[in-house]
């Protein structure tokens, strides 16, 4: 109680009430924490390992295990789960549509990415406008995107179908039929992402020194070998860092197939990731899902590194 | 030959436009019309009257308010939390030296390299053992550590000047002062940038909430606006779907009429950088 004298004393000289003393103390205290790095990323990192780290473990784990939801009875089931895998003919056929969904959407993303930054590379009123436009998609939710192409490309009302007829070509199944399923969600990925690589490709253009532009003006050089000597070796950090990204993206890609196709006509469009959420979510084999995950992460690190050795020499900085 | 030039470039943004104008609107124009004009063929560009009526119906068939409070619960709560794991985690990373920092740092980057989607059947696994299968806690909490948040966050604090927290220091002001008062107002518009991308994946999340979901209780706009297309008799009615989904639309629509410029300057440097 004595103690508490002179900081009362204080107290009514600064006329605040926060200096009292086990107020100071709290805030000394709290200023020691705080002071301390480890405590700053302690939540951030907890939730890391608890969402990024621990699930790969586990996923390893439990991938050579049997594992019965309903009983919950697990056992040791060796190497059964990965054989069930590479004898499951759906595996092929995912693996086959992925590695054909992701060539489409990352080539022709890049390629008309490309483009469209370079038509729209100059700011002025209309381009902001048309780059605004493009960009759109990006940020509206795939459930939107999906409902609205859905509506276009219905094989019976939909316009896209009527415009073809009227230009006199064949109207198509699209996401309902087995041939043209993958092209209709292909379609629609690239629709929804191209004017974020478009906004990319500007921003890495915008990059690229005036000078340089000049220097090839005076020696003459064309359109096309400016574009290709110049422009497109300059861009190539940025067009790298899209490759990994959008490479990832596609391989990753749920929302689209599940919504349009659910992976269908007989699997015709079924992706990696909605086969395993099939795997684990509809069937309950969890200890197959988590062998499908396990190959799909070696997959993707895979993909990434050939990524990395196969561009990174070519990478102009 | 610089006018063909010019002309095949207009030319070019025209039809570049329409490709990504019209989708919209046919939507749009598909949530005004009846039934009947809605599968007509050949089908008209425009309804003959506007049907206001279809947003009634798909309000009440969405049960819009239910969904849409818990779409806004989810993305505040979400925005809240990354505030006060992510945010203090990027300042220790930018400004503080420590022995692991390295080692850290790279484990929230594992994050940012391998998508969630390699490893949501533990993570689903992990989610029902706590309890949080159908909960907010499980929507939300997970979603609290972005490694994209942090990275990008790290970035901007890194380029504060050092030399205005040096004389701070000197001036005894506490850490928590440093960083409510002089960290946080500088670093404002990457704050609020970061938030926006939050808020935008959070509100559009489809993927998770329908794995980490079973009921209608907590689940958010995304997945109940889906359901209109889902009807029993076969039959789907487009002008109410169109009118839903104009809805679910509509909030991330005016955020980005208001927000154009901003918003694309941010997801280009986020991108990017």
């Amino acid at each position: 109680m004595q103690e508490n004298i002179p900081s009362k004393q204080l107290h009514y000289r600064k006329g605040g009430p926060s200096l009292n003393k086990p107020g100071r103390l709290l805030s000394r205290a709290l200023n020691k924490v705080l002071q301390n790095p480890y405590v700053l990323i302690a939540p951030a990192v907890i939730l890391a390992s608890l969402f990024s780290v621990y699930p790969i473990l586990f996923a390893v784990k439990v991938s050579f295990m049997n594992w019965d939801v309903v009983t919950g009875e697990q056992s040791f089931a060796g190497l059964d789960n990965y054989r069930s895998i590479f004898a499951d003919p759906d595996a092929i056929q995912v693996l086959k549509n992925t590695l054909i969904y992701a060539f489409f959407t990352v080539c022709f993303g890049l390629v008309f990415a490309v483009a469209i930054g370079i038509l729209l590379q100059k700011s002025t009123f209309l381009t902001n406008l048309v780059q605004s436009v493009i960009f759109t998609p990006h940020i509206v939710s795939f459930v939107s995107v999906t409902i609205m192409w859905m509506w276009l490309l219905d094989p019976q009302m939909g316009i896209v179908n009527y415009l073809l007829k009227m230009l006199g070509f064949e109207p198509q199944l699209w996401m309902m039929g087995p041939k043209t399923s993958l092209l209709s969600i292909v379609i629609v990925s690239i629709w929804k992402g191209i004017g974020f690589s478009a906004m990319l490709v500007i921003a890495g253009l915008q990059g690229i020194p005036k000078y340089i532009y000049e220097a090839a003006k005076l020696d003459r050089s064309g359109r096309w070998s400016t574009l290709f000597r110049i422009t497109i070796p300059l861009l190539s950090p940025t067009l790298f860092f899209m490759l990994i990204t959008s490479t990832i993206g596609a391989f990753s890609s749920f929302d689209v197939v599940n919504l349009m196709t659910g992976g269908g006509p007989q699997g015709s469009s079924n992706l990696i990731v909605h086969w395993i959420y099939q795997i684990g979510f509809l069937k309950f084999q969890l200890g197959k899902a988590m062998a499908a995950s396990v190959l799909f992460l070696i997959l993707i690190g895979f993909i990434s590194l050939m990524n990395f050795m196969f561009f990174s020499k070519k990478v102009h900085y | 030959m610089k006018l063909t030039i010019r002309l095949l470039r207009y030319l070019l943004m025209i039809v570049l436009t329409l490709i990504f104008i019209f989708p919209f609107f046919w939507m749009i124009s598909t949530s005004l019309k009846t039934y009947i004009e809605s599968i007509q063929f050949p089908p008209a560009m425009l309804p003959k009257s506007l049907q206001f009526s279809n947003y009634a119906e798909a309000w009440e068939r969405v049960r819009f308010f239910h969904f849409g409070m818990n779409s806004i619960i989810v993305t505040v709560l979400t925005m809240i939390g990354q505030l006060f794991v992510c945010v203090p985690a990027a300042y220790a990373f930018a400004r503080k030296k420590f022995a692991l920092s390295g080692f850290f740092f790279a484990l929230v980057l594992v994050d940012l390299m391998l998508p969630a989607q390699v490893t949501f059947v533990p993570i689903y696994v992990l989610l029902s053992d706590f309890g949080w299968i159908d909960t907010y806690q499980g929507l939300i909490v997970p979603f609290t550590f972005s490694s994209f948040t942090i990275f990008f966050m790290t970035q901007a604090f890194k380029q504060i000047n050092s030399e205005l927290l040096d004389a701070a220091r000197l001036d005894k002001a506490t850490e928590l002062k440093i960083m409510v008062r002089i960290m946080l107002p500088i670093a404002k518009p990457y704050i609020i940038t970061v938030m926006l991308f939050t808020a935008i994946g959070k509100w559009n999340d489809y993927f998770w909430t329908l794995i980490l979901t079973n009921s209608e209780s907590v689940r958010t706009l995304p997945i109940a606006v889906k359901g209109l297309l889902d009807v029993g008799d076969g039959v789907n009615q487009w002008n109410i779907s169109m009118a839903g989904n104009v809805l679910l639309m509509a909030p991330v629509l005016v955020l980005y009429l208001i927000a154009n410029r901003f918003i694309k300057n941010a997801f280009v440097y986020g991108g990017i950088k």
